[in-house]
């Protein structure tokens, strides 16, 4: 994908190599990761996913677009002037139409790449990892000092078993948003192999009874989402940013359209 | 080409590449510490040992636990969790694991300490198998990093033994 949006971008430069400009795509996929990553978190897993990406696909589009907007133009200018040596009028209307429809293609289809190559390596970390969230960013204060809000924790779903001591990532019943605590005591059945869990935040006085669905006193194997393996700080602000102050976002994305728009060919 | 908006995206490219690198390169130089910790635990007393209304065996003990684990922090350790937990077995399940006592280390020089306490955390069988059962006492430890993988190890103390009557 990065090779077709390159290609794209050297085409625009008329022919001038440039380093920098293949970066354009990183800042937009990175963006779109970091919607997904979001999505996935805050909100319900598969229902706002393609919400997601469907937003951030539009949002994306006005980057590309808008900067294809401009290949438009010089490109129209440039018929426009042999037009008009030409002399030929409609002619020039036919192929400035077809030019149009040509344009529409590539931009659908190096939109289409980038989604795409930002859902791939989301489906690719799913896949390596066993998770259905791979990435997720801590909301609470509840294993501080260990995690503050806005770190990001990377999540492991083996079929190792639980122990107690660690961090796992689970889902009660009745609540949207998932809760990372570390176990504090294990029950393994015998017989099945089975496992009755009790989770308590660091940074909590009690255990976590309070918070399970009402009358559960354990966890099972099924409640749990994965374990905390990875530990990156502060990055998870990006996203909790542009979650509780949506107009951060647009900011942004203006911003970096209109980066693109002033920017020259 | 080298407009502003491309210089500052190549800056925000490279700075943020570079920092995504030196985080990397922290998490791996974990590796190369090889910790040596110890600990010991004594239990001074069991304050009670009774039988739940609900069928449910329940002691409360005091634990003298000393433990030296300065060893395992390194300049990308922000915290170290140590706990206790009592380990055994019973006829239905393979293993029941009950943290006794936790703590959260934040410093090196925190981290050579001696406590007396009782049990933090209520140590409670899902049954009644606890009356002359032998159990391991194992001191758990997870290193949170400042950024990168977290780690855990244990020592396990075996050789324990719960009275034989209810007290």
């Amino acid at each position: 994908m990065y090779m077709s949006a390159r290609d794209k971008n050297k085409k625009s430069n008329n022919g001038r190599a440039s380093s920098y400009s293949s970066w354009q795509p990183h800042i937009i996929m990175a963006l779109n990761i970091v919607a997904l990553i979001r999505n996935i978190n805050v909100l319900t897993l598969k229902r706002v996913k393609s919400k997601g990406e469907l937003r951030f696909g539009v949002e994306v589009k006005l980057g590309l677009g808008s900067s294809n907007h401009r290949l438009l133009r010089s490109a129209l200018k440039r018929r426009r002037e042999e037009a008009t040596t030409m002399g030929w009028i409609g002619e020039t209307v036919d192929s400035i139409k077809s030019l149009q429809i040509r344009q529409v293609l590539t931009q659908a289809v190096s939109l289409g790449m980038i989604v795409t190559s930002a859902l791939i390596i989301w489906k690719a970390l799913m896949c390596i990892t066993g998770s259905e969230s791979p990435v997720v960013v801590v909301l609470s204060g509840s294993m501080e000092p260990g995690f503050k809000r806005g770190d990001i924790l990377f999540l492991h779903m083996s079929k190792d078993p639980i122990r107690a001591g660690e961090i796992v990532v689970f889902n009660v019943d009745g609540r949207e948003i998932p809760i990372v605590h570390r176990v504090i005591k294990v029950h393994e059945r015998e017989d099945t192999g089975e496992v009755d869990v009790l989770t308590k935040g660091d940074n909590n006085y009690g255990d976590d009874r309070l918070l399970y669905a009402h009358g559960q006193l354990w966890l099972q194997r099924h409640h749990i989402m994965g374990r905390a393996v990875g530990f990156l700080p502060y990055v998870g602000w990006v996203t909790i940013i542009m979650t509780e102050k949506p107009i951060i976002k647009y900011i942004l994305i203006g911003a970096l359209g209109l980066l693109v728009i002033t920017s020259k060919d | 080409m080298h407009s502003f908006g491309y210089r500052a995206n190549a800056l925000l490219t490279f700075s943020i590449t570079i920092l995504a690198l030196m985080c990397a390169m922290a998490s791996l130089s974990d590796n190369f510490n090889s910790p040596t910790p110890s600990a010991q635990v004594q239990v001074l007393n069991i304050n009670w040992f009774q039988k739940q209304p609900n069928g449910n065996d329940e002691v409360s003990m005091t634990l003298n636990i000393s433990a030296d684990l300065q060893s395992l922090f390194t300049w990308n350790t922000k915290q170290v969790f140590v706990f206790l937990a009592a380990e055994y077995e019973t006829p239905k399940n393979s293993l029941n694991q009950i943290s006794l006592w936790d703590g959260i280390i934040p410093s090196k020089e925190h981290a050579k300490f001696w406590i007396h306490t009782s049990n933090k955390y209520r140590f409670i069988d899902q049954g009644s198998n606890l009356r002359g059962k032998e159990y391991n006492l194992t001191m758990h430890w997870h290193v949170m990093p400042k950024t990168g993988k977290m780690s855990a190890d244990k020592i396990v103390m075996p050789g324990y033994r719960l009275p034989v009557e209810y007290r």
